[in-house]
């Protein structure tokens, strides 16, 4: 990560302008200078001026200068579909997500993540702030999760579930946060919560990398919903995929291939077999005409393993979900 | 519009937050809440801090710090086909607002050659009290813009063009200012102009494909490349265009530019001679589209690929993919 200053001097050359030019009366060539050279520091209000000067947007300026996006995006819950943010803010859950995903057996999955649980307590114990709790909460839950204990871990996550209703205007965080919560939470909570965030959501459909987070929350609550055989609930997160994906302003090729595989799903597990392969089948075989892998990656495992699913085995969707 | 202080106020609200939580050895109660209270301006290495305190991104702070400015949402709706606010990389267009907006109307190319005259003559006074870099390009940007409306020849756009084309070629890595410019822009620039501008933001390509703002515009300078040299029939360079267009393709794979991809691909085969592979392609495109219930792109592929089939001047098409 470069320093603030470096990072203006890089723009500011690489668009071949002088010092001179982008001074004017509001601020000076020394105080530029000092800026770039890291010997003073700007005010916030003059810096927002500056980036105008060189005609450069707060969202690319902290693109070069931040290490966020050099962040190798993490496969979260063995997807590969989905741009997982590099926010420093959330790489404690991001640790016990991987902690949960990469060990080789089960034992030695619940032994590490038991570990960072009891780390975890004792920083919690000494320092209660608002995050460790949150983090506390979603390493029991965690554990629990590997325990099969479904129950327990819906306990476990509420701080995070009244976190998240006490804040009124979601962020990124709070977005990401109830995405990584997803399979912990009941499905009440869930259902709430989801309904919460869509309405939240909206605001960030032209933010450059949140935009599509409306439909990853839709196919994340699909998918626990329809694991944990809520199929009604679910049905009305596809409802609001398929909304999404006919709204003018923002529909997009990739999102209704999933929501055409998200019926086909349904459709499968709800006993309308031949129907939800057909629609399946569909969705996957768009890819192979265009001639892209796309999100083959990411349907394709979860086709082979609706196929086989009997809906009597109740661990048997959970565990592809989580564990894979 | 909301100040500074006032926007993060809110936030640190919103989330619950009493101002001695967000306090620390860094940064004092008393200075957060006079720079809450506007009466103080924080330095940016002390606010990125306090935004870490309250698990806010700058993503998040400025995105919200915008929004609260009517005017600024009112400028990106300029630009925006349908009256949708745009990401905030078309600020950067702002300088141009009013030119664009000239030119985007519906009024006949009479009145709007008027009124760009009566912009030209304010430009040339601004530029001559601020020799500055943006009133120079807008000048050039106008009087290229009748110059189109009078139908006059390619060859004279060259020359007006030259304050853009300079500019564009000295900026050693294209931001989203310099994209968004050219995209607007190349549909006026001489072809040799256009193509040998196109050849060096490629270079920057690996660029672009971190930051999904900056992707898109890759594609779209791509598509608008390769629109403009169909037109000037310069088939071999609109293949380089496409070219460039699937090989961001390889990187990210995304179904909506895998099957506009397939539709060029047609509209390629088409205008040099192999109509019927050409054709197939197309249709393909429109049964997928069929497939997947989206009829609004499947009329719109319709619509360009029956002016595909009624043959002469295409209407070049500088398009920005949101």
């Amino acid at each position: 990560m470069s320093s603030l200053g470096q990072t203006f001097r890089e723009l500011r050359k690489s668009k071949g302008l002088t010092l001179k030019e982008v001074a004017d009366d509001q601020i000076s060539v020394a105080v530029i200078s000092k800026f770039e050279n890291g010997a003073s520091m700007l005010g916030l209000d003059r810096f927002l001026d500056l980036l105008n000067q060189i005609n450069a947007t707060t969202s690319e300026f902290f693109y070069w200068q931040t290490d966020r996006y050099a962040v190798k995006p993490s496969v979260v819950f063995g997807h590969s579909g989905h741009g997982a943010p590099g926010i420093k803010l959330l790489e404690p859950f991001y640790e016990i997500i991987e902690l949960v995903n990469q060990a080789e057996s089960k034992t030695a999955r619940a032994k590490a993540v038991e570990q960072y649980q009891q780390r975890i307590q004792k920083a919690t114990h000494e320092h209660p702030t608002q995050m460790n709790r949150q983090i506390l909460a979603y390493a029991n839950s965690s554990v629990d999760l590997l325990h099969y204990n479904l129950d327990q871990a819906s306990h476990d996550i509420l701080p995070v579930v009244h976190y998240l209703e006490s804040v009124d205007q979601w962020g990124e965080f709070e977005l990401f946060l109830l995405i990584f919560s997803l399979t912990f939470v009941d499905t009440d909570d869930l259902t709430r919560l989801f309904k919460r965030a869509m309405r939240r959501a909206d605001w960030y459909q032209w933010l450059a990398e949140e935009r599509y987070l409306r439909y990853n929350l839709c196919f994340d609550a699909f998918s626990v919903l329809v694991g944990k055989q809520h199929y009604d609930e679910a049905r009305l997160v596809l409802e609001q995929m398929d909304t999404l994906v006919h709204s003018k302003s923002d529909s997009d090729m990739q999102f209704a291939v999933q929501a055409l595989f998200m019926h086909g799903w349904l459709d499968i597990v709800t006993g309308a077999k031949e129907k939800g392969k057909q629609q399946c089948e569909n969705a996957l075989s768009v890819y192979r005409i265009l001639n892209v892998s796309g999100d083959e990656d990411l349907l394709r495992p979860i086709y082979d393993h609706i196929l086989k699913y009997d809906p009597s085995d109740k661990k048997h969707m959970m565990i592809m979900l989580t564990l894979d | 519009m909301q100040s500074l202080g006032q926007t993060f106020h809110q936030l640190r609200k919103n989330k619950n937050l009493t101002l001695k939580e967000v306090a620390d050895d860094e940064i004092s109660v008393a200075v957060i809440s006079k720079f809450e209270n506007d009466q103080t301006m924080l330095g940016v290495d002390r606010f990125l801090h306090l935004l870490r305190q309250i698990n806010v991104t700058t993503e998040d702070f400025f995105y919200r710090y915008r929004e609260s400015d009517p005017q600024a949402l009112q400028a990106g709706k300029k630009f925006s086909r349908n009256e949708m606010p745009l990401p905030e990389v078309f600020d950067v267009l702002e300088p141009f607002a009013e030119l664009l907006a000239i030119v985007n109307t519906d009024k006949k190319d009479i009145e709007k050659c008027s009124d760009l005259q009566k912009y030209i003559v304010r430009t040339k006074s601004d530029l001559k009290s601020a020799p500055t870099l943006n009133n120079r390009m807008r000048l050039a940007l106008a009087e290229t813009a009748i110059n189109e409306f009078q139908e006059k020849s390619f060859k004279s756009n060259h020359t007006l063009m030259l304050p853009i084309t300079e500019y564009l070629s000295n900026v050693s890595v294209w931001s989203a200012f310099e994209l968004i410019l050219f995209i607007t822009t190349s549909i006026f620039m001489d072809p040799d102009d256009a193509i040998q501008m196109f050849d060096r933001c490629m270079k920057q390509a690996a660029h672009y494909t971190r930051l999904s703002d900056l992707r898109y515009l890759g594609y779209s300078v791509c598509f608008t490349i390769f629109s403009a040299m169909v037109t000037h029939k310069r088939f071999g360079d609109a293949k380089r265009a496409l070219d460039e267009f699937d090989n961001f393709l390889k990187k990210d794979a995304e179904a909506q530019f895998a099957i506009k991809s397939l539709f060029m691909h047609g509209w390629y085969l088409y205008i040099i001679g192999n109509k019927e592979d050409g054709k197939e392609k197309c249709i393909t495109v429109l049964q997928l589209c069929h497939t997947l219930h989206l009829e609004d792109d499947r009329s719109e592929y319709q619509e360009l690929l029956e002016q595909i089939e009624a043959g002469g001047r295409m209407p070049m098409h500088a398009e920005i993919f949101g």
